[in-house]
């Protein structure tokens, strides 16, 4: 919009521009003339304010055009707070987090998905939202059979149409472990995306290949893992 | 005491010879003014150097002061009057001669060119190549009296 608006400015000085010409040359061809009445133009400064005026209503109207056609984050989607941590099963044995199990959990209520070779044993808190406590501890381990080289993970916050508001992700190069724990708290109504991503030795060096020169796509994670989960939950405070 | 009469021909020949006749001197280099009401100068007096010289305000482009100096601008030269620029604009016909600026009085019908500017002012290039400025003060009075 910085863009548009400079945009704009640049337009009404140039008609100012072009305008002070014209006025010049109306006034001159008027007292060579002799002519003492006929219709004023306004001064050079009073148009510059009005091409301003007007510059600034067209980028009005335009920001809200497009805002008509990409609105941004509804308000309590924007003020909300969230919180979105990844740890590895050695980083969560090394620190208070060992306080957590991947078998029980006092206050949190189990449930375990499974996507292909991924098994999700997810705790939700009873207490809801809560500062100090995750809403969310979810236990991400693969199942499969395969040699696991490196990991990577992206954890989303989602609006209820999809749009994304915020999240995390690694691409790759984690030390494989037991498992990947997410920690998630939200403020608001909202989907909580929870990916893993687990590499054989040739998925890993393909995704440091295309990486470099493709970017770390979504696309790009799934179709360099040797196997990949997805956990969709509504979160509801 | 010496008076300078400001009227047409035959009322100035009048009172002159009427002041003349109670004691009192007249002339154009008079240091007191004696206006008749609706009567403009037909002449201001300048110096060239030391020299006294009439100049017929027909003839004057301008008149602009600068610090204590008032000077009268003609195609002819330029000429250093004894009048401030507040008296000069009682003595000039005001539909002839129009105040622009604070130190600047300007003959409307030697204007030509204006420049506008986007800062309520003029410049007016006179005749002769003389340039003078339209101030704030005196924009819209200036607009006013040219249809501009």
């Amino acid at each position: 919009m910085a863009g548009i608006l400079l945009i704009c400015l640049a337009g009404a000085a140039v008609l100012a521009a072009l305008y002070f010409l014209i006025y010049k040359t109306v006034i001159n061809r008027r007292l060579a003339r002799g002519a003492r009445s006929g219709r004023r133009l306004p001064g050079p400064a009073a148009a510059l304010l009005v091409f301003l005026a007007a510059a600034l209503l067209v980028w009005g109207a335009l920001a809200a055009a497009g805002r008509a056609v990409n609105p941004g984050l509804d308000a309590r989607y924007a003020d909300a707070d969230y919180d979105l941590q990844v740890w590895t099963a050695q980083q969560m044995r090394e620190t208070y987090r060992a306080a957590y199990s991947a078998d029980e959990n006092p206050g949190y209520e189990k449930t375990v998905v499974t996507d292909g070779d991924v098994t999700f044993t997810v705790f939700e808190s009873d207490a809801g939202y809560d500062r100090l406590h995750p809403m969310y501890v979810i236990y991400a381990a693969y199942t499969g059979g395969g040699a696991v080289d490196s990991t990577g993970y992206a954890g989303r916050y989602l609006t209820a149409d999809g749009r994304e508001i915020c999240g995390i992700f690694a691409a790759g190069g984690g030390e494989p472990d037991e498992y990947m724990c997410f920690f998630a708290s939200a403020e608001t109504d909202c989907v909580l995306r929870a990916e893993v991503f687990y590499y054989d030795r040739a998925g890993a060096a393909e995704l440091k290949g295309r990486g470099g020169e493709e970017g770390a796509t979504d696309e790009l994670l799934r179709s360099c893992a040797m196997a990949a989960g997805t956990l969709e939950l509504a979160v509801n405070p | 005491m010496k008076i300078r009469v400001i009227a047409d021909a035959a009322q100035r020949a009048e009172i002159e010879a009427w002041l003349r006749e109670k004691g009192v001197d007249t002339g154009d280099d008079g240091e007191l003014l004696l206006t008749c009401p609706g009567a403009w100068a037909d002449r201001l007096m300048g110096r060239d150097g030391g020299n006294l010289v009439p100049i017929p305000t027909a003839a004057l482009i301008g008149v602009e002061s600068c610090g204590h100096e008032v000077t009268a601008r003609t195609a002819d030269g330029v000429f250093r009057l004894q009048e401030r620029l507040v008296q000069l604009e009682r003595m000039l016909d005001p539909e002839k001669f129009m105040r622009v600026s604070s130190s600047a009085i300007i003959a409307r019908d030697r204007v030509r060119r204006i420049t506008p500017t986007l800062f309520q002012k003029f410049i007016l290039t006179m005749e002769g190549g003389w340039t003078v400025d339209v101030t704030r003060s005196y924009y819209q009075i200036f607009r006013d009296a040219f249809g501009i």
